[in-house]
């Protein structure tokens, strides 16, 4: 459905003078540099999945989604969208896509929501039977009855976003971008756009490009990440298999009854195979190798040895994996 | 292509209908507009009519065909204003603030929905305020609406329009070159002054200017002189259609390559 | 007690001097808006000068105004105005309306206060940047008239610091006035129409009708420009110089105690809407 191959997109910048001296003289030359804001993306995603585009500010991410969606011109390299080249065929690619900006709404601003929708229809040329089914069915799915009729500016944001969201969507399109849909939205507000994103990813086999500094929602939704810095993909695979290979050192922690000293630690028996480190008084972490030990036999040697007031298992977090990938600026699997 | 016209026309209406239910909502709007429209005009023709209270002659001109072809200049102008206002807010809304991409995810010319997206409907009292100073001039000197008359001045406002619309969208478009907050076009209405008077009171180079370079002499003088009567200039006039012509080319290519360079903002 | 010292003034005042210094950046950063301000004024001054020319073909004198007299008038109001002008009006009715003024509140300054040094800095911005190259160029083009005398150059310095200063205080009341429409525009645009005729800018006040020379001394505006023109021309006895400043002054105090009893009713209102 999506073809990428060796993305470049690079954007001039002139760089500003400071103080008052520096300002006077960039109003008659200024310096410009090449910044390179994707470089070299490559990537294919097929019809009907849900894939997960992760990068910090400034990664390069919105910069490939606004190619993809026909909003910019690549530099070079290959674009390919539902047998469209974006920026070439944009008209009537448009028809075949629906986007999403977080930050930016699609509708008017002082008229009812339902008159938004309509003109969207005429826009994109939607059978009225057609339509007025796919919006009661999303009326029902995402609760909006009460929303239509009320301009947009007085709704919440949350409330926005999902008629943002149905208004991507009254068209069919058969690839769906969202870019950071879920910002500054509350708890209740994400789970009710990921379940719908679920939903429509599955029965309508929308496939569905979604860039989010929420890791967690990634984690719930999609099952393939694409993961970006400074313009280059550092991992594009399953989720799963990225947190296995990350999360191959677990943690325990232990709450004690009383100080431990680190040599009454390492005297348990472990020959060193698990690191200890004081996390607060009375709390200790103690992290290890899964390929070598596992949780259960570390929790049955300590409390065995010492008297063991609480404990946890630590998983780890989506979030620390992709902290260390861009610690690392590679992914060793 | 016929298809794709009455597809835009059946767009546009749609845009002016979901528009003006806005305005509607938006009461006491249009009375401003019509309000800054009689104060724009009156205030600049009281002054108009002051300076020539001494002297009534402006080069020979007359107040009265002063005001004449003041009205040709100003009535395309509110033409123009009230479908192409948002070309004002294309630099820093569209462009500087990255709303363009909105406009460019959607399957319909962005040209045409950046205009549709707002349309000044009280700019339609500008052009009636125009209407009445035209009729008031014209009973003045005296002029007889024949057909030929009648062509000239439908022929003039439209290309007028048309001129409004190249100039305006010509120069708006550098705006993808040059992101600012604010766009060049005050600039070129500053300049549509030049167009308000006869073009023979300038000197050589501001005649060249408002002649060839922007061509506002054609919007309001040269079809203005043909009704007056003032066949001398008949030369240049027979040429509005053709720079009309040009103005909407030029317009039109500009804005292509614009779009082309658009940097969409934020990443 | 508190000390009072030139120091204590200075400490005082200073965080306005850094609104005053930040305005006279922002205006640095935008280089086109710079280069197109230039221009402008060109084309404004050409504008009317070859009008008042193609006026003057008969020669002599309109209403004690010979044509060079006219070329110097137009030509010395825009540059002066390329000092007084300011979009504090704007500024304002975009904070109010954006909800960005709530951030200028929580500032421990006082908001007029830094709206007027505000507009001092793009004011000084101008006079740095601006004024020279159009003074320059207006002077290369149009036969334009050096002052009367350097006392009268002095007297105009004066005056057109006294019209920034009413100029501001209209700007800051009509910002704020704006709060309580719908449209903005459809306030501030006649608003500048108004100013730009009574202020004499377009025609001296001079040639108009008896009754609108009436109105006209009874409103600030003529004090923006047509009394630091005629100052500059010469065209006022230096007894009555005095006493037109003094006015100006008058009309400075005014506008500002009008601004300040706007501000305090609306910041009420403002915070009731919560900003």
């Amino acid at each position: 459905m999506i073809k990428v191959e060796k993305l470049i997109k690079t954007f001039h910048n002139y760089k500003r003078r400071e103080g008052i001296k520096g300002a006077f003289f960039d109003l008659f030359q200024r310096e410009y540099k090449e910044v390179c804001a994707v470089c070299g993306v490559s990537f294919q995603i097929s019809a009907g999945e849900l894939v997960g585009y992760i990068g910090a500010n400034g990664a390069g991410k919105s910069t490939t989604i606004k190619m993809l969606t026909g909003i910019l011109i690549p530099t070079s390299g290959l674009v390919c969208v539902a047998g469209y080249v974006p920026y070439k065929q944009r008209i009537e690619y448009t028809k075949n896509i629906g986007v999403v900006f977080g930050q930016r709404t699609q509708l008017w601003w002082d008229i009812a929501v339902i008159e938004s929708f309509r003109l969207l229809r005429k826009v994109y040329e939607v059978d009225k039977k057609i339509f007025e089914e796919r919006l009661n069915n999303f009326n029902e799915m995402l609760d909006l009855k009460d929303l239509l009729y009320i301009p947009l500016r007085k709704l919440s944001l949350g409330q926005r976003m999902r008629c943002d969201l149905v208004a991507s969507l009254l068209h069919n399109p058969k690839v769906l971008f969202l870019d950071e849909p879920t910002i500054g939205l509350d708890v209740e507000g994400r789970v009710k756009i990921r379940e719908f994103l679920a939903h429509i990813n599955k029965t309508e086999e929308t496939t569905i490009i979604l860039t989010t500094h929420n890791l967690d929602e990634i984690e719930k939704l999609c099952k393939r990440v694409i993961i970006i810095d400074k313009g280059r993909i550092l991992y594009d695979g399953l989720l799963s298999q990225l947190k296995e290979s990350f999360s191959c050192g677990k943690r325990v922690i232990f709450v004690f009854d009383e100080e431990k000293t680190r040599e009454e630690l390492n005297n348990l028996g472990f020959n060193g195979q698990v690191g200890w480190k004081k996390l607060e008084p009375l709390r200790y972490e103690a992290s290890f190798d899964r390929k070598i030990l596992s949780a259960a036999e570390i929790i049955s040697k300590v409390m065995a040895e010492l008297y063991v007031k609480d404990m946890s298992i630590e998983e780890t977090a989506i979030e620390d994996v992709v902290r260390k990938i861009y610690r690392e600026g590679n992914v060793n699997l | 292509m016929f298809k794709g016209i009455y597809r835009n026309l059946e767009l546009f209406t749609a845009y002016l209908a979901q528009f003006l239910k806005v305005r509607m909502s938006f009461k006491g709007d249009f009375l401003i507009g019509t309000f800054v429209s009689i104060s724009y005009h009156g205030i600049t023709l009281f002054a108009i009519d002051t300076m020539l209270r001494g002297y009534p002659t402006l080069n020979e001109w007359k107040k009265e065909e002063i005001f004449f072809i003041y009205a040709l200049c100003a009535i395309p102008l509110d033409i123009f204003g009230v479908f192409f206002t948002n070309l004002y807010n294309l630099s820093r809304t569209y462009i500087v603030e990255g709303e363009f991409d909105r406009l460019l995810v959607r399957p319909i010319n962005p040209l045409l929905q950046l205009f549709m997206e707002r349309i000044s409907i009280e700019k339609i009292s500008g052009i009636v305020v125009g209407f009445v100073i035209l009729l008031y001039a014209s009973e003045k000197l005296e002029i007889i609406w024949g057909f030929g008359n009648v062509l000239c001045l439908t022929g003039g406002l439209l290309c007028g329009t048309i001129i409004y619309a190249g100039v305006f969208t010509a120069i708006g478009s550098l705006g993808f070159w040059m992101p600012a907050r604010t766009s060049m076009l005050p600039t070129l209405w500053n300049l549509v002054a030049f167009g308000r008077y006869p073009v023979d009171i300038y000197n050589g180079f501001v005649r060249f200017i408002i002649c060839f370079v922007i061509p506002f002499g054609f919007v309001s003088f040269f079809p203005a002189s043909q009704i007056m009567g003032y066949y001398e200039f008949r030369n240049m006039a027979i040429l509005t259609p053709f720079v009309a012509f040009c103005a909407a080319f030029v317009g039109y290519s500009v804005w292509t390559m614009g779009v082309r360079k658009y940097e969409s903002a934020g990443n | 007690m508190q000390e009072i010292s030139p120091m204590f003034y200075f400490k005082k005042f200073s965080p306005y001097f850094e609104y005053l210094r930040v305005a006279f950046l922002t205006m640095l950063a935008y280089r086109i808006q710079y280069f197109i301000g230039v221009i402008n004024y060109l084309i404004h001054v050409a504008v009317y000068y070859f009008i008042y020319k193609a006026l003057y073909t008969g020669g002599g004198n309109i209403n004690n105004y010979s044509l060079t007299d006219m070329a110097t008038y137009i030509a010395i109001g825009w540059i002066s105005k390329s000092l007084y002008l300011n979009y504090l009006d704007h500024d304002i009715a975009d904070e109010v309306k954006s909800g960005k003024m709530a951030i200028d509140l929580i500032k421990p300054v006082d908001y007029q206060v830094m709206n007027y040094a505000r507009g001092l800095g793009q004011s000084a911005f101008r006079l740095l940047f601006f004024m020279p190259p159009v003074l320059v160029a207006t002077f290369v083009v149009f036969p334009v008239h050096p002052p009367s005398s350097i006392y009268n150059l002095f007297l105009f310095f004066l005056s057109t610091f006294l019209s920034l200063l009413i100029y501001l205080g209209i700007n800051f009341f009509m910002g704020l006035i704006s709060i309580y429409t719908i449209s903005i525009e459809g306030i501030l645009y006649p608003k500048n129409m108004m100013i730009e005729l009574f202020s004499g800018l377009m025609v001296p006040i001079d040639w108009f009708p008896l009754w609108f020379q009436h109105v006209s001394s009874l409103l600030p505006f003529k004090y923006i420009a047509f009394v630091p023109l005629n100052l500059y021309l010469g065209r006022i006895d230096v007894s009555v110089a005095y006493s037109a400043l003094l006015v100006q002054l008058l009309w400075v105090i005014i506008l500002f105690a009008a601004g300040r009893i706007l501000w305090l009713m609306c910041r009420k209102k403002i915070v009731i809407h919560g900003g």
